[in-house]
């Protein structure tokens, strides 16, 4: 149940942390530089004092007088202090009369002190002054007061300033998270924006409108697949039901039902197949890695799946052969079934009597490459990247639709993509290499 | 008779495979739901138990390991599923083999012809194998119809041998490609096609009656047919 952190809420409080501390720090300083100032003006008030009464008593040591007179003569030019003199056997020798000059408050600072330069009987009087400080004392805690109230209305300022300050800069916040309330899946790609470019915020809205472009595209490549699929079922589903529906509608001999029941099983077969390659393709989508056996020749494979295909070859009077050969761990299964698919491709589209060459080359250290190469009509530049995208058949349209259903190099590309490698292809002068890369793993 | 279990919820899925299993010589009991499977599978004696994984009540691999705890009857599970994760989890808990639907029902009686098989103990493989005058001596590889000696590759006797041995069987185009070629997956191409065409032309072509059929959507068969 806590609340969510707020940069808002904890940048303001330290904000006003900061300047109470900030405040604070140099008010007190203030204070107590001027406390230690009245407290020096104090002491210099006293020592003048001091000279002033040893000077009394010295002269009056002098002219024979008495001390306790000359005192009290003394007595008017210092109002605000209060003298007592005390002799040695602690009697009062003087004391200040009780006037208001020198009744004093009971902020007192006093000095006790025997006068300097003055002979025996003298010097063993006992002076004591007092002198009021007390307005020294208010003024102390006037300054106080002062400061106090400057530090507290100073922060509370400094902080409702940042407040304000700090919720008009995160406004683009919210004005992105209205934003992004409002995108859906088709409307993706117009992306969102902090209105003019905020340093702080641009690279996270780039990255995030970045993001929304490749859901984008993926969605948009979802949405075609789905309807592709679609597309691809109807067929042998029109095919199951319309049938089915014509044979049912009269009476007809076991064989020709029989018939019906085999076009039918034909079709599903078919549906089944497209059904299997789907799940191995968004399988494939899901990241499902290849599980990579030992090392292998991969040209030794590849003549193997060749055999498989030999008859297949021989038919359209192709020659073919490997080339090259590499040693790698792959999943077997896979690579036999990517190399397959490459083949039936090339076996479909080579010239009557030309050649097959399965290539296999290791590109540096990390990767290797395997395509094969035909001799056949060239694929247009605008179609050579698309020969992988799922359902694609080129300009030969449905020709061989019921041999394969066009998922075949999307199945390559997906066996290449489990082995972090690619797809590529490539077609000029009557030759055409298709083919994919497989990252190499180095045995750890 | 046989008699075979089979647990499966799916309705439509269990009545042709009760129809497809007794038509071929199997008594057959049906089971609807996980529970009934266990009582059955722990009370009958069955030959061989199919199991769908994906049961309500109980779900396959638990009831799988119940069963195995106390019968060493063997198990081929079905399942809609194809992680390979599963196939491990379903062979680790001691299915005896793996079929995923869509499945002919071809490959599913091959399966469980298979299992029964292995269930008695190999027996002793002949080495040498007829279908009407068509010959095959495995020792010396040589294949002769009605006496005259034909030239085969080594991938046309391989295959010819597969027909041979499951002569009055029908063989997808899968099977045929996992066997014989070692491709283990549902081939797009017409590659089989193709070579089974061949091979017949070797053997069928310039004789009579003729022995290697086509069974449309299903695949291939070797018999003779009395027609």
């Amino acid at each position: 149940m806590s609340r969510a952190a707020s940069i808002q809420r904890r940048l303001s409080w330290t904000l006003v942390a900061c300047s109470v501390l900030g405040l604070a720090a140099p008010a007190v300083a203030l204070y107590a530089a001027i406390a230690w100032k009245l407290e020096r003006n104090h002491q210099a008030q006293l020592d003048r004092r001091v000279i002033k009464l040893s000077d009394i008593a010295q002269k009056a040591e002098r002219d024979g007088v008495d001390l306790a007179q000359r005192l009290a003569e003394y007595a008017p030019r210092r109002p605000g202090t209060r003298l007592a003199v005390f002799t040695p056997d602690a009697r009062t020798l003087y004391a200040d009369a009780d006037l208001p000059a020198h009744r004093l408050s009971d902020q007192l600072r006093t000095r006790q002190f025997t006068p300097v330069g003055v002979a025996p009987p003298m010097q063993s009087l006992h002076f004591r002054i007092d002198i009021d400080v007390a307005e020294s004392a208010e003024l102390l805690r006037w300054v106080a007061g002062m400061l106090v109230f400057g530090v507290v209305f100073g922060s509370a300022g400094i902080g409702a300033v940042a407040l304000w300050r700090l919720r008009r800069e995160l406004l683009p916040l919210k004005h992105l998270t209205q934003q992004v309330q409002g995108l859906t899946p088709g409307r993706l790609a117009t992306g969102i924006s902090s209105g003019p470019p905020i340093e702080e915020l641009q690279p996270w809205v780039e990255q995030f409108n970045a993001l929304l472009q490749r859901l984008d595209q993926a969605y948009a490549q979802l949405e075609s697949f789905n309807a592709d699929v679609a597309h691809e079922l109807r067929t042998p589903l029109n095919n199951i039901i319309g049938q089915t529906e014509v044979a049912l509608s009269r009476e007809r001999s076991a064989e020709r039902l029989r018939d019906t029941l085999s076009s039918n099983l034909e079709e599903l077969q078919r549906l089944a197949g497209i059904v299997q390659d789907m799940l191995f393709l968004s399988r494939a989508d899901r990241g499902a890695a290849a599980r990579r056996g030992k090392p292998v020749s991969l040209a030794a494979v590849a003549r193997d799946v060749l055999e498989f295909h030999e008859a297949a070859l021989e038919e359209r009077q192709l020659q073919a052969r490997v080339q090259g050969d590499a040693l790698v761990a792959v999943d077997e299964p896979l690579f036999r079934r990517a190399a397959s698919n490459l083949l039936s491709n090339a076996t479909r589209h080579g010239d009557r009597g030309s050649a097959v060459c399965v290539h296999i080359n290791l590109l540096g250290e990390d990767a290797v490459q395997v395509c094969v190469e035909n001799v056949g009509p060239p694929i247009g530049a605008e179609a050579l990247p698309r020969i992988f995208d799922r359902f694609y058949r080129g300009d030969a349209a449905r020709a061989d639709a019921e041999a394969h259903h066009g998922l075949g190099l999307a199945i390559v590309a997906a066996i290449a993509r489990m082995h972090n490698g690619h797809t590529f292809a490539r077609s000029a002068d009557g030759l055409t290499r298709i083919g994919f890369s497989m990252q190499v793993q180095r045995s750890a | 008779m046989l008699r075979l279990l089979v647990i499966e919820d799916e309705a439509k899925t269990a009545h042709f495979l009760r129809q497809g299993l007794n038509e071929n010589g199997y008594v057959v009991d049906v089971a609807r739901d996980g529970e009934e499977g266990r009582r059955l599978a722990l009370a009958g004696d069955h030959a061989l138990i199919l199991l769908d994984v994906m049961l309500p009540g109980i779900d396959g691999f638990t009831l799988l390991g119940e069963i195995r705890q106390q019968r060493p009857t063997p198990v081929l599970m079905l399942t809609a599923r194809e992680a390979v994760e599963d196939r491990v989890r379903g062979l680790q808990a001691g299915a005896d083999d793996y079929l995923i639907k869509p499945y002919s029902f071809a490959e599913l009686l091959a399966r469980i012809q298979a299992l029964l098989r292995r269930g008695r103990g190999a027996a002793l493989r002949p080495t040498k194998l007829s279908v009407c005058d068509l010959e095959l001596d495995l020792d010396t590889r040589r294949v002769t119809r009605a006496g005259q000696r034909l030239e085969l590759t080594p991938k046309e006797f391989k295959l010819l041998t597969l027909f041979m041995r499951r002569s009055g069987q029908v063989l997808s185009r899968a099977v045929l490609a996992d066997q014989v070629w070692n491709m283990s997956f549902d081939s797009d191409s017409n590659v089989v096609e193709v070579s089974v065409r061949r091979l017949r032309a070797k053997i069928d072509d310039p004789f009579a009656p003729k022995l290697l059929h086509n069974v449309r959507g299903m695949g291939y068969v070797l018999e003779e047919r009395m027609r």
